[in-house]
């Protein structure tokens, strides 16, 4: 087993043909990998029995916190007498709010490692998130801004022809009257699109001053079209995030990027809210999307980016003055009992 | 560093200030517009910079224009807006760190960088022209000749006398929020861990217009997580439960910035 994993998984150069024809999946492979690597490492067999217990250990702790919390969270807000204090996830939806605070998030995630999934999460930074806000609106407004003053003064029409040895070219910019126009065209759309009531953006800086295993950041912004007590989200998301794990006393260095169309289907309840969310991630797609586990010292590097990574979430919060307080529970799948929770902390204004 | 005591000042100030509620939301008029200073919306300054980076002395000069508003009011009576500004001048310090890390400058002696924020307030006394305390806190981004980051930034404002308002403020970048442009092929890549601490005094004119006087003081850090030194985390891996152990803690880090800038301007 030894010898063959050595000629598979220890090059850095293993490809996916290479683990097709060895009759297993990438995500089998990297479990292979890190057993491999984990004995390498020399690590006391006793280090290599406790630890993978322990790590089972937190994930069934885990996934209990995961379905605990939100019913303790949920409980206040319908049973007991202090429900005032609970924000309806209808109005989560659809009132002005913002916040800056700090989160902390545990479990599955698509950032760290993906589909590959090497290990648990723990992931604290700082967030700030906004609905019916302006950033989403001010930055789109920008754009539309200097698109429209960009269209209105490049050329028009360009044409070239031959006149004797010489190539003639005649540029044509708009008129006085098409800029005044284009001008007025985007400045109304800039001016909508600013001015849009359902949008909201959210920003979360992953800090190791914090603690955790991840660094970096990642920002949705969205559009949101309501009906009902529904309402559909769409918008630009990006983001840059490297995750360290210990999975099996190996090092997992996780390298995640993000740049695509957020995408959500939420429901407002009475004391929650639910959603549906696919993150459509550009970077996914190309060579770079999902690269073969190579080692660098003594980390193991991985980089698979999942093309749209789903979840259903249910949210709750609690507001006490200008202290607020959210849960999100959020699962990648009904059957796959894999959780993740991501708590909340902040100051709301 | 500058930041490690400013962040506790900084999250305890916060905290403590975000918890009162001291103007009704409903009393605003034009004269809360203003985002620079108590009174201001623009603001034009020059600024001559000296201190070392990398440990090589240096100076730059500077011209930098700033300016926003605020229109929209909370519930609870705070304020929301836009501001932003650009940065242009001369960079005398070095761009060149030690060791194998990469530079984080495109340019040479060349500086320049735009932000844009989102400022708040937090806390007030005074209402409209009689405002004479604000607290607020601004999360933004910026694009500079070095990197792309997010930024938070504190401030706080207090009249003094009739004529003159004193603005302190201190702006932070995580190394987590930042991408510094020269390392973009490296994996894990770099970033600057940035800190800028600033007072500002304006000496108000009978026109309504005032001066300022600024001083900045700023510090970062170049830094850059170190995978291939993560067998001491390996090693000290004994129980699962301690999130320390792993290679965040093992950052190649070498101090950038410390210097010091003073500027006079103009607000409007």
């Amino acid at each position: 087993m030894q010898a063959r994993s050595k000629s598979v998984f220890g090059s850095p150069a293993g490809t996916n043909r290479q683990a097709a024809r060895f009759g297993c999946t990438r995500r089998q492979r990297t479990k292979l990998f890190l057993d491999v690597q984990s004995r390498r490492a020399g690590m006391s067999d006793s280090r290599a029995t406790i630890v993978p217990h322990r790590l089972e250990l937190n994930r069934v702790r885990q996934r209990l916190v995961a379905l605990v919390l939100p019913v303790v969270l949920l409980l206040p807000g319908t049973m007991l007498p202090c429900a005032a204090w609970a924000d309806s996830g209808f109005e989560m939806m659809r009132a002005y709010s913002t916040y800056i605070g700090t989160f902390g998030e545990f479990g599955r995630t698509e950032y760290g490692g993906g589909k590959l999934n090497p290990g648990t999460q723990s992931a604290y930074g700082f967030r700030y998130y906004e609905r019916q806000g302006i950033i989403t609106g001010t930055v789109t407004a920008i754009l539309l801004a200097m698109g429209a003053a960009q269209e209105a003064n490049s050329a028009k029409s360009v044409e070239s022809h031959k006149s004797g040895n010489y190539v003639v070219t005649t540029t044509t910019y708009h008129s006085a009257s098409e800029r005044a126009a284009i001008m007025a065209s985007g400045t109304a759309a800039a001016g909508a699109a600013a001015s849009a009531k359902d949008q909201s953006f959210d920003l979360e800086i992953f800090s190791r001053n914090l603690g955790g295993t991840a660094s970096g950041w990642r920002m949705n912004s969205y559009y949101g079209f309501p009906f009902w007590r529904m309402m559909f989200e769409f918008g630009l998301g990006l983001g840059s995030i490297d995750t360290a794990l210990l999975v099996k006393g190996q090092s997992v260095y996780s390298s995640y990027a993000y740049w695509g169309m957020p995408m959500r289907l939420d429901y407002g309840g009475e004391f929650a809210w639910f959603f549906l969310e696919a993150d459509w991630n550009f970077a996914g797609y190309g060579y770079r999307a999902n690269l073969a586990p190579t080692v660098k010292g003594d980390a193991l590097l991985l980089r698979s980016i999942d093309k749209l990574p789903w979840k259903l979430g249910v949210a709750s919060s609690i507001l006490g003055g200008r202290i607020f307080g959210e849960a999100v529970a959020t699962t990648p799948g009904i059957s796959s009992a894999e959780f993740a929770i991501k708590t909340t902390v902040g100051v709301r204004f | 560093m500058l930041n490690n005591w400013l962040r506790g000042l900084f999250a305890a100030t916060i905290g403590l200030t975000s918890l009162a509620v001291a103007t009704s939301a409903w009393a605003r008029d034009d004269a809360d517009r203003a985002t620079v200073g108590l009174d201001h919306n623009v603001a034009l300054t020059g600024a001559f910079g000296f201190g070392d980076r990398f440990g090589t002395p240096g100076k730059q000069v500077i011209g930098r224009v700033e300016g926003g508003g605020y229109w929209m009011t909370s519930r609870f009576g705070n304020r929301g807006g836009v501001e932003g500004g650009a940065e242009l001048g001369y960079d005398g310090l070095s761009q060149t760190p030690p060791g194998h890390m990469g530079q984080p400058s495109v340019l040479s002696n060349m500086l320049f960088d735009l932000w844009l924020g989102f400022p708040m307030t937090l806390l007030e006394f005074g209402e409209g022209s009689g405002r004479w305390f604000t607290t607020g806190l601004t999360p933004g981004m910026g694009f500079s000749d070095k990197h792309l980051y997010w930024y938070i930034k504190g401030k706080m404002a207090v009249r003094v006398g009739s004529s003159l308002t004193v603005e302190g403020s201190w702006q932070w970048t995580p190394f987590d929020a930042s991408t510094t442009l020269g390392s973009f092929d490296d994996k894990p890549g770099s970033g600057l861990n940035l800190a800028i601490l600033r007072t500002s005094v304006y000496y108000k004119l009978q026109s309504g217009r005032s001066l300022i006087f600024t001083l900045d003081w700023r510090q970062s850090n170049l830094e850059s997580p170190n995978p291939a030194a993560s067998g001491a985390a390996l090693a000290a891996f004994a129980d699962q439960t301690r999130f320390d152990s792993n290679v965040f803690l093992h950052m190649d880090k070498v101090r950038a910035d410390n210097n010091v800038r003073a500027g006079i301007g103009y607000a409007w």
